[in-house]
């Protein structure tokens, strides 16, 4: 459905994206996670079509997209533009047009008539929550109902693959829920998403996930494989207070706070028993179930040793 | 007041400033690159306005009295012959005024009379009719010091005829010509804005994730406010002739075309403005800069073109103002059909076509 093969974006000389390479499947919730700058949105965008690759190439279906056979030299951009639906991080329709006004807008830049549109429209509003408020001004609306009223302007043509650009950033929990709902209906519809966000518990909604950092992917399998192949032996709870300071300064150990707890994480199970005699505190520590946050620190933020 | 807080705010506003080459361009090179521009071009001293000689005396005298033309260097004289209709003369000839010396020209003087002359001129443009009537009246006396040589000196009499605008109206000369330049203003201004702010908004984004098109876009941009800048033309023909009581003269049909491709043009040139600048802080600076002064001062409206330096002449060619001004004091002012004013609406026409492409060109379909 949807390939990234050695994708490299450059700004001057800053490598923003760097050989990134992935295939995602029809139908598939596929996410992109990494801490800002980590170049999720500079993927997103040239999937798009909205930025030219410096190397690489994207292929949707059979249209190719890359340096090479970019909208300037051929028609491929706009080939992959007809074929997929875009949310960006910034919410992009206009406050000044009410719902209705902005979905007709989206549908007439597809070319799409009066019959179709209203199909859809029927279609769209059986998932969302915006009862009779299809014709209020979009800026009147409630930051969640303002991204589905823009999820939906991005489905209007019924794209094949669906890209979500932090879709729920500042958005209450409530509506994030109410959102994830909708992506899950549209990938048993045979949808492809892909979805970048900072929310550990939407990631864990996909169905594979690829983590970045500095441009690069360094890990990506569904959460689940993640979470074991990044803590094969588990992960070690124990409350902050009890922790002894000489322990905090342990170099073989990592080790972050989780609520009122400390994780800690150790790839070598011989070693643990080690530190436990050393430091008998540590026979209180408690095996916990790894989150994907647990990754993310452990991944991406550098705390793997 | 605290001088701390004040210091303060000095001091990071001095950053965003130095990080901004714009605006440092804006305040320091711009004012200077003006003052180098409009010093060059205008010149309150008009030049080289060209007028037709009716010579019916064929006498010594008479012929004297042109080289004192000749050697003014105000006037360029760009006709000799006799003619029977001196407006359709002056408007065929793009001439701004006629001079006829009549057959007793010499006769009168030699007789110790007071010769009539006459100076038909065309009174539609007062960049121009202002300074020649002044030079005129110079070149009077100098009749009076060298052409006529009896003790009584009885000084020449100029009978002047002023056509399209007998009585001289100032509103017959402003209204039309500040027509032009409100609606250049407005016009530019509206599309300046318009692309810039979907570059701010981050709607841009949206559009681009779209397979529409540069063209669509620019076109789709400019076709909502050329309709609203029509009805703003019919405003300002309704207070022009009803508040003003200037006269029209011309074919609606062609004033309409004329506003049309006068509007669309300021309008593409916002646009390409407003995709250049992609802010609309920027956009707006750039709009006054090159529509709002080179509109008020190089159109003609005020300052005549001939007197330009040559470079400046050819540059206001690419002013849609200089054209539509044109158009509009022949339409208002004189009896024209589409022969007098084809050649400005070509102008506007091939204007239009190439700022559209500009915009087209300099829009890019990537976030780049």
């Amino acid at each position: 459905m949807l390939e990234v093969r050695s994708l490299s974006v450059y700004f001057g000389d800053f490598a923003a994206v760097k050989k990134v390479s992935f295939k995602v499947s029809k139908g598939e919730i596929f996410g992109l996670l990494g801490a800002n700058g980590a170049g999720k949105t500079t993927t997103i965008r040239v999937m798009c079509g909205l930025l030219i690759p410096t190397e690489g190439e994207v292929q949707i279906g059979d249209t190719i997209f890359g340096k090479n056979n970019n909208g300037n030299n051929n028609n491929s951009a706009e080939l992959i533009k007809s074929r997929i639906g875009y949310m960006s991080q910034k919410f992009t329709l206009y406050d000044d047009l009410t719902v209705e006004e902005n979905w007709k807008f989206a549908a007439s830049l597809r070319n799409m008539n009066n019959g179709i549109y209203k199909k859809r429209c029927d279609y769209l509003n059986q998932w969302l929550s915006l009862g009779d408020r299809t014709k209020q001004l979009v800026g009147k609306l409630p930051s969640g109902l303002k991204q589905q009223v823009a999820l939906a302007a991005a489905l209007f043509h019924n794209p094949d693959i669906i890209f979500l650009d932090e879709p729920t950033a500042g958005v209450s929990p409530y509506a994030r829920m109410q959102f994830w709902n909708l992506i899950k209906i549209l990938a048993s519809e045979g949808k492809t998403i892909i979805v970048t966000t900072h929310y550990m518990d939407e990631a864990e909604n996909c169905e594979r996930l690829s983590l970045m950092r500095a441009g690069e992917i360094i890990a990506l399998d569904s959460p689940e494989k993640l979470k074991h192949s990044t803590f094969p032996h588990g992960i070690w709870g124990l409350a902050e207070e009890k922790i002894p300071p000489c322990l905090r300064e342990e170099k073989t150990l990592s080790m972050w706070p989780c609520g009122l707890n400390y994780h800690m994480v150790t790839h070598n199970l011989a070693h643990w028993e080690d530190l436990k005699k050393q430091h008998p505190i540590l026979a209180n520590a408690t095996l916990v179930a790894p989150t994907l946050e647990d990754v993310f620190l452990e991944l991406v933020e550098g705390r793997s040793r | 007041m605290n001088l701390g807080r004040m210091r303060a705010i000095a001091f990071k506003e001095a950053t965003h400033i130095r990080r901004d080459p714009f605006t440092l361009i804006m305040a320091i090179i711009m004012p200077v690159f003006l003052v180098v521009l409009f010093g060059l071009a205008l010149d309150l001293d008009v030049k080289n306005i060209k007028i037709g000689i009716d010579d019916r005396d064929q006498s010594y005298s008479s012929r004297r009295l042109i080289s004192l033309f000749h050697e003014s260097r105000s006037f360029i004289i760009a006709k000799q012959g006799h003619w029977s209709d001196a407006e359709r003369e002056i408007r065929d000839e793009n001439i701004s005024a006629i001079l006829v010396i009549p057959h007793d020209f010499e006769k009168k003087i030699k007789k110790g009379e007071a010769p009539l002359i006459q100076f038909v001129a065309d009174g539609s443009d007062n960049a121009i009719l202002g300074p020649a009537l002044s030079y005129l009246y110079g070149i009077q006396l100098q009749m009076r010091q060298q052409l006529i040589e009896t003790s009584f000196q009885p000084k020449v009499k100029i009978e002047t005829r002023y056509l399209y605008n007998g009585e001289l109206k100032s509103s017959y000369f402003i209204v039309p010509g500040l027509m032009s330049v409100v609606l250049a203003i407005v016009s530019i201004l509206l599309t300046a804005l318009t692309i810039s702010r979907e570059w701010e908004n981050g709607s841009m984004e949206l559009l681009l994730s779209t397979p529409t098109n540069p063209l669509e876009l620019i076109l789709g941009k400019i076709l909502p406010y050329s309709i609203i800048g029509m009805l703003a033309v019919l405003l300002v023909y309704l207070t022009a002739r009803l508040g003003f009581d200037i006269p029209f003269r011309g074919n609606h049909l062609f004033f309409l075309l004329a506003c049309f491709l006068f509007l669309t043009a300021y309008l593409a040139q916002g646009t390409v403005i407003s995709i250049v600048a992609r802010s609309q802080a920027v956009a707006m600076q750039m709009a006054m800069v090159s529509g709002f002064l080179p509109t008020m001062l190089l159109s003609g409206f005020i300052f005549s073109i001939s007197s330009m330096p040559p470079f400046f002449q050819y540059f206001t060619m690419i002013l849609p103002a200089r054209w539509f001004l044109q158009i509009v004091r022949t339409l208002f002012l004189k009896e024209a059909g589409f022969m007098e004013i084809w050649s400005p609406l070509l102008a506007l026409l091939l204007i239009n076509l190439v700022l559209v492409n500009v915009a087209r060109k300099k829009f890019k379909r990537t976030l780049e």
